[in-house]
């Protein structure tokens, strides 16, 4: 792929099929926020540290402003706007809302993906887990206590 | 493969990205071509052959951390591979990718050497293999040639009595290291040194492989003076390569700790190696 050429690409995005023409140097993370208004998925230090862009390409998760949008072709993406069903929210999501799992908010697409990508592999995480399971997501309000309740309080949710 | 052969210098192979593409973006590499390799199977997986274990170049470091076949014969990888960046990095990264990056403080230059490991590549000259003490030149920099493709990692299985460990120190979770210190022990079933291999990353511009270290520990019962020689020996011969100094760390603090770091590592490993049957 050379930067400036388009290339097409074709893969689904929260279930829907997606098929578009795309320069090969476009991140994924610029894809889904301004050619598919998907501005859940966040920006925040462009430099694969932080961890705001977090979304799952094919069930894992990768940092979508370290990613080419051509990388994602054939796969599977969600992101945070795929979550919720019909207007209900995902238990993690729901967790995160009563156990004050956020304060700016900033961060919190991020760290809800990245709690269930932990809770895929490991229902029943103990708080050390749970710590190292964002380390690759920063929260510049430090809330991380509240964060790790939430994804605790996520985790029974999901167990009953 | 010929795409490669065509853009020679100008074309780059993107593995995971997890270097590659914040490079990209500080505008520190401008390749014509990028060629996304990631779609070739036969580049990924952990595969058992007649003695040695083939690790797919384009196998992803989460891959590795998952595979039974890697854990039960290293079962210390776990927890080396658990420091590479977060988790969304060790979902992308690659361990051919870390090791044709050749950062001098990635992990898994210092890995492969600990595991005796060799790195096989193809290009349309043929097939060729390094040995994991030749392939690391310096900084960023190692023996692959521009129409190189690296396939696979090969690492020879160790004995019955054999331990390892990593250890690392870093300024905060998944940063670069300051100093790393890996290292493998077999075990005779009298417990003295039948093979010792040692790699430091992070202390000089390249990851060193201390022979002289490993000959200390060959043929002796690896405990006290011994482990604090090999420890002394590391330092010593780390001391005379060029050596990192930065912001994070001074060279001086650099050697002082993976002193420490070295012999702790050591100590760990042995315990492991003695923990197995005969």
């Amino acid at each position: 792929m050379k930067p400036g050429s388009s290339q097409l690409v074709a893969f689904r995005v929260n279930g829907q099929e997606i098929g578009r023409s795309v320069e090969a140097r476009r991140l994924l993370v610029d894809f889904l926020r301004e050619d598919l208004g998907l501005t859940g998925t966040h920006i925040g230090c462009d430099t694969s540290n932080c961890g705001a862009c977090t979304v799952m390409v094919d069930g894992r998760t990768v940092k979508s402003c370290t990613m080419l949008t051509v990388q994602a072709d054939g796969r599977e993406i969600l992101t945070i706007e795929g979550l919720a069903q019909n207007e209900t929210l995902h238990p993690i999501q729901k967790a995160f809302y009563e156990h004050h799992g956020l304060q700016c908010g900033y961060c919190t697409p991020g760290m809800i993906l990245s709690a269930l990508q932990l809770l895929t592999k490991n229902p029943a995480p103990n708080e050390q887990e749970i710590r190292r399971a964002i380390v690759g997501n920063l929260c510049r309000c430090t809330g991380y206590q509240s964060i790790v309740e939430s994804i605790s309080a996520a985790a029974q949710k999901l167990a009953v | 493969m010929e795409l490669l052969a065509r853009y020679g210098d100008d074309g780059r192979l993107l593995a995971g990205g997890m270097s590659l593409l914040p490079l990209l973006k500080l505008r520190i590499m401008s390749p014509a071509c990028l060629i996304d390799i990631s779609r070739l199977p036969e580049l990924t997986g952990v595969n058992q052959r007649q003695g040695y274990l083939s690790v797919g170049a384009m196998t992803r470091h989460v891959d590795i951390e998952e595979s039974r076949l890697l854990m039960n014969s290293f079962p210390w990888l776990g927890e080396a591979i658990s420091g590479i960046g977060d988790v969304q990095v060790r979902n992308m990264g690659t361990i051919g990718g870390s090791l044709a990056h050749a950062d001098p403080a990635g992990d898994w230059p210092a890995i492969s050497l600990a595991l005796d490991a060799s790195i096989a590549c193809r290009s349309p000259r043929g097939e060729r293999s390094f040995r994991a003490d030749e392939f690391f030149q310096g900084a960023y920099t190692t023996l692959l040639q521009p129409d190189e493709l690296m396939t696979e990692v090969i690492i020879p299985f160790p004995s019955v009595r054999s331990g390892g460990a990593h250890l690392k120190l870093e300024r905060r979770a998944g940063d670069f290291g300051i100093a790393i210190a890996s290292v493998q022990v077999e075990l005779t079933a009298d417990d003295r040194v039948q093979k010792a291999r040692i790699g430091i990353g992070a202390v000089a511009h390249t990851a060193i492989r201390p022979k002289s270290a490993e000959d200390i520990l060959a043929g002796e019962i690896p405990q006290g003076e011994v482990l604090r020689a090999a420890a002394a020996e590391v330092r010593r011969s780390v001391g005379d390569f060029d050596l990192m100094s930065d912001i994070k760390a001074s060279a001086e603090y650099r050697l002082a700790v993976v002193q420490v770091l070295f012999e702790r590592a050591l100590d760990l490993a042995v315990a492991r190696a003695r923990q197995k049957g005969n």
